[in-house]
């Protein structure tokens, strides 16, 4: 009788220890996929410079990844037993989510002031050319030598600070490009005024000239 | 009555059936126990929510942080707000992982009250820094508008030397940036451009002001006086005409018996900061001359004119004084052909070194004077020119002598 029970109890215990293991080894399992795809989204949404045109949106994401890592942590803490990942998977996928939208929004932000830079620097070259173009048709003479050098020398000046505006337009700096280019728009238009007065001026005088 | 000691066959069997049944029970409870624990510990998490109205007014008051640039103007405050709202957001995680029986949310209720407080106080520091910033601009961008409306006060021909020009334009240029900037809040890139563009302003005038400086100088000023006064005096004693031209004020001044008979407004040469060194520097000499000969209609482009006898032997002795001292260049010439004429009157100066009148002003002129009329150029007489007020004015600005000292 009592070796039957012993018998009875071997194999429960055995069959128990199978059913634990089976059931620790079932549930424990972290969501290694979920997990790397939030980091990896993150990083993505850092590379494509969230931080400055996605704020709010990268911070939001920043959150969900505390929350994240505080759920793996609590689990990582717990008898693996007792470990339950379902909702570390759904904070992963949240994570990515809120990440994925921080990246989404970085990139039409970069966009929108790529597209903006380009097209103050063409407002800005335009501005350039008409000033250029001007000085070519200004009468010259001694009076206005001195002039059109020194509106030529202005000229220069802005190619080159428009060369030094490419140049950040090319390192990315849009937003410094694109405040550049309006203010060099604003100083070829004031030339391209001052350049329409003076040849007005001039052809008023000859005229008075030619008829006296 | 005295109890059995053997048991009865009945009970016995009672007894093994119960011993053979218990132990399997026993662990099947056990078993049952085990499994149960983790639900236990599971099932009541998910019933105890966390503290949602705070965690919601936590969470109100970062977006709101956040949506005020705190990054941009209070990051130390955000920053300070975010860990605490973080952690708070950790600790939500923590506690609903634990058994419902022993889970506290009062350290996570707390944490998420000091971060809505934290929050709401980075939306104050960021407002006042804000504030603050767009005034420092302001007084950034007005600075530097100042400046450079000083160099616009100046003759326009001042700024006629290339590098001041050039300077003068990234002046400008910087301050159009810094008002850009400051139309669409970047505060701080627009102080930091206005600072440029104040310092590009203040360099310009430095260059301006080492060239100026001679009009308030006090020696050449004596110079001037004296030249003028014996002008003056030569045309009391012989009774007849004499000219004085004013650099600084744009004057030509007729002079007969010693008085003066009549004010023209004159053009000089574009390089109105300097006395004439060398051809081609478009300087107006300063000096003692006489008129050496009168053109008439036809005999000249500019209407009428009066050459003047420059270079004198004077002028001539500075020259070469110049060219050992290597002020200027070895095969430099030393010019000639200063004239008084007409064509001018367009109110600012453009010659290559004559003095130009308006063809109206030249007729008048003309017939009052003669070969042998003494004409004298000063570059200041003491009062009211732009070139001397700016000298003095920034000489008293910058604490320094008007000799540039």
């Amino acid at each position: 009788m009592r070796s039957n029970i012993r018998i009875t109890m071997s194999a429960m215990v055995l069959i128990s220890g199978i059913i634990f293991l089976a059931v620790g080894a079932g549930c424990a399992k972290e969501p290694a996929a979920d997990i790397t795809s939030a980091r990896d989204a993150m990083q993505k949404a850092k590379a494509a410079e969230a931080e400055q045109y996605a704020s709010p949106e990268l911070a939001a994401a920043q959150d969900a990844q505390v929350r994240l890592d505080a759920e793996l942590k609590a689990q990582a803490d717990k008898f693996a037993l007792f470990r339950s990942y379902k909702q570390t998977t759904e904070l992963a996928q949240l994570a990515v989510k809120t990440a994925q939208q921080a990246e989404t929004k970085a990139v039409e932000g970069k966009e929108a002031a790529r597209g903006e830079a380009e097209t103050a620097m063409a407002n800005a070259r335009a501005a350039i050319d008409r000033a250029k173009s001007l000085l070519a048709e200004a009468p010259k003479g001694k009076g206005t030598q001195a002039d059109i050098q020194a509106m030529n020398d202005d000229i220069s000046g802005m190619e080159q600070s428009l060369a030094a505006i490419t140049a950040a337009y090319e390192s990315q700096g849009y937003i410094e490009a694109k405040a550049k280019a309006v203010a060099l728009e604003q100083s070829a238009t004031r030339l391209e005024g001052e350049l329409t007065a003076a040849i007005e001026t001039s052809k008023s005088a000859s005229k008075k000239r030619s008829r006296s | 009555m005295k109890r059995s000691k053997s048991p009865t066959g009945k009970s016995r069997l009672l007894s093994s059936r119960r011993r053979r049944f218990a132990v399997p029970a026993a662990f099947l409870l056990i078993l049952a126990g085990a499994f149960a624990v983790p639900f236990l510990l599971q099932f009541p998490g998910r019933l105890t929510e966390p503290p949602q109205a705070a965690l919601d007014a936590a969470r109100s008051a970062m977006e709101r942080a956040r949506s005020a640039e705190a990054v941009r103007w209070a990051p130390d405050q955000l920053a300070v707000a975010e860990g605490i709202y973080r952690s708070a957001l950790a600790g939500i995680e923590g506690q609903s992982n634990r058994w419902a029986l022993v889970r506290d949310y009062s350290a996570v209720r707390d944490d998420l009250a000091v971060a809505a407080l934290k929050a709401r106080r980075a939306v104050l520091v960021a407002g006042s820094r804000r504030q603050a910033a767009g005034a420092a601009a302001e007084q950034g961008i007005s600075r530097a508008a100042a400046l450079l409306e000083e160099i616009h006060g100046l003759p326009k021909s001042s700024l006629l030397r290339q590098e001041q020009r050039a300077l003068a334009q990234r002046a400008r240029l910087s301050l159009d940036e810094a008002r850009g900037l400051a139309a669409e809040g970047a505060f701080r890139e627009a102080r930091a451009a206005a600072e440029e563009s104040s310092g590009l302003a203040l360099e310009t005038l430095d260059r301006l002001y080492a060239q100026a400086s001679r009009y308030a100088d006090a020696e050449n000023l004596r110079l001037w006086l004296r030249w003028r006064d014996e002008t003056v005096q030569a045309s009391r004693r012989s009774g007849g005409a004499a000219v004085l031209v004013v650099k600084d004020r744009n004057l030509l001044t007729l002079l007969v018996g010693g008085r003066p008979v009549r004010v023209y407004e004159a053009d000089m040469g574009t390089n109105l900061m300097s006395d004439k060194a060398s051809a081609g520097d478009d300087a107006t000499p300063e000096g003692r001359y006489r008129v050496a000969a009168k053109k008439g209609h036809g005999r000249t482009l500019y209407h009428l004119a009066l050459l003047l006898d420059y270079p004198t032997a004077e002028d001539r002795r500075r020259f070469e004084e110049a060219r050992r001292e290597k002020r200027i260049p070895a095969d430099a010439a030393i010019g000639g052909m200063i004239e008084i004429h007409g064509e001018g009157g367009r109110g600012r100066n453009w010659t290559k070194g004559c003095v130009a009148l308006s063809n109206g002003d030249m007729e008048d002129l003309f017939p009052r004077v003669a070969t042998g009329t003494p004409v004298t150029i000063i570059g200041s007489d003491g009062t009211g020119g732009r070139l001397l007020e700016f000298a003095r004015g920034y000489a008293a600005r910058n604490e320094v002598g008007t000799d540039g000292r």
